[in-house]
């Protein structure tokens, strides 16, 4: 990025630096990076600090996996919650996600990602070990399998299901179909498919 | 924007951004080519399940500035067998890996396409054992497509032939450098063959002739099961110069479960 080496040094480290982020790309980064040179220095001070913070306040549950504030985090150490039920989720924002729903009262597992052999990551790369110790350690009656319906999260389903159900535990799989105010005219042909095979007596 | 039509299998699906994802195609007519999908992460896209891995489709594409992107899809087999067991798909990734690696973008290779889709095909029906034959036949037959098929019925350096019934006792090696079987005589000076039994090397060159997309039936021992999967592994890295990543993955897979 030619573009970068015009700038003073100060302000083409910022630039490199917002351009590591995720879809940031050089010419957002360079945006973003005047943006925050025209802010006040009390903003300025007030963004940084809160990376800062953020970074060295926020941890993973040892338990769950997901991010919090308090090891064990707020959801593992409340009396209302189910736990009978663990839901196992690909990342922390998927734990966000379900309780937004307030439908789910059980405990969650974030795996911190999804089988995927062509990115190399296999089952040793994920918090599975920390699962299965989990349930081997009795309380737990039902696992619900709540990882995303693509290639991956299906692989990764279908593994916990082989090595969840000699534990004696109830391994179950989040139901996927339509989306609500969806249309099913336009609805493509494998998530028809999969609808289908998801009904439901009414 | 111009637009094109394409037949083409999923090789690759990566995520940027917050709903744009990039595919990896092979196409029929334009081979390997990377294209757009815009906003179908979002689960009411109308591209939405078309869009998996290993999904053999036509693609109405437009040409993009950078990058082409995917205006229509129209699936031609899903696969469903594949994404409904857990060692089919891990080997169907082995066969996406494998083509992503070794074919350069915009190269048309319509044998290669062919080849991918019969894999697939008999991926999508098969048993353990079976999809990881089917998955080396198909490293073996895309070595051959490329130039690079390996002579496994004889010796390269004196061309000898493989023992018949399998020579027992007799330590035979496989040269990735060399692209092929080693007596063990002419085995004996060189450092980076990999020792093997005859029987495996015949197994080579049954799976080179045995036609794609037609059921294998052949019996192995676990052991040299073993040794033929790194054996065809080892000479496909070593034409590709870098380590595949899928084999490495699948071997985790296969030995559940992880210690607790
Ligand atoms: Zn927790
Ligand atoms: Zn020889």
């Amino acid at each position: 990025m030619p573009v970068m080496f015009s700038y003073a040094p100060p302000l083409a480290r910022l630039i490199e630096e917002l351009s590591k982020l995720p879809s940031v790309g050089p010419k957002t980064a360079q945006r973003l990076a005047f943006h925050m040179l025209s802010m006040s220095s009390a903003d300025a001070e007030a963004l940084a600090a809160a990376i800062l913070e953020a970074k060295s306040r926020i941890r993973n549950c040892s338990v769950c996996g997901n991010i919090t504030e308090t090891d064990p985090c707020r959801i593992c150490t409340s009396a209302e919650r189910d736990r009978s039920v663990v839901c196992v989720v690909e990342n922390a924002r998927d734990v966000a996600a379900m309780e937004r729903t307030r439908e789910f009262t059980g405990l969650y597992h974030v795996l911190q990602g999804a089988i995927s052999p062509l990115d190399g990551i296999g089952p040793d790369d994920l918090r599975i070990a920390e699962l299965l110790r989990r349930v081997a350690a009795g309380d737990v009656r039902e696992v619900i399998v709540a990882t995303n319906p693509r290639v991956e999260g299906e692989a990764t389903a279908l593994y916990l299901s082989k090595v969840l159900k000699p534990l004696g535990v109830r391994v179950t799989r989040i139901a996927h179909g339509l989306p609500v105010g969806g249309d099913l005219e336009y609805a493509d042909e494998v998530t028809l498919a999969r609808a289908l095979e998801g009904r439901r007596e009414l | 924007m111009p637009v094109f039509k394409a037949e083409g299998v999923i090789l690759r699906r990566q995520t940027i951004g917050e709903a744009d994802r990039v595919l990896t195609l092979l196409t029929r007519e334009h081979g390997k080519l990377r294209a757009a999908a815009r906003g179908s992460r979002r689960v009411t896209s109308r591209l939405g399940g078309r869009l998996e891995p290993y999904t053999r489709a036509r693609f109405l594409l437009a040409r993009g500035r950078t990058l082409d992107v995917i205006a229509q899809v129209e699936v031609v087999d899903a696969f469903a067998g594949i994404r409904a067991d857990l060692m089919r798909s891990a080997y169907a990734a082995y066969v996406a890996e494998l083509a992503d690696r070794f074919l350069p973008e915009r190269d048309r290779h319509e044998d290669v396409f062919a080849l991918v889709c019969a894999t697939l095909g008999a991926l999508d029906l098969a048993g353990e054992d079976e999809a990881e034959l089917v998955t080396l036949r198909f490293a073996l037959h895309l070595a051959s497509a490329l130039g690079y098929r390996p002579r496994a019925g004889e010796c390269v350096g004196c061309g000898r032939p493989l023992p018949r019934g399998g020579g027992p006792g007799e330590r035979w090696a496989f040269s990735p450098a060399l692209g092929g079987a080693l007596c063990p005589g002419c085995a004996g000076r060189n450092q980076e063959a990999v020792r093997t039994a005859p029987g495996v090397l015949a197994m080579v060159a049954h799976l080179l002739r045995a036609p794609s997309g037609q059921p294998i039936r052949l019996r192995i021992p676990r052991e040299q099961r073993a040794d033929l999967a790194r054996l065809v592994q080892a000479h496909l890295e070593y034409r590709l110069e870098g380590r595949l990543r899928a084999p490495a993955v699948i071997e985790r897979l296969r030995a559940l479960p992880p210690p607790a």
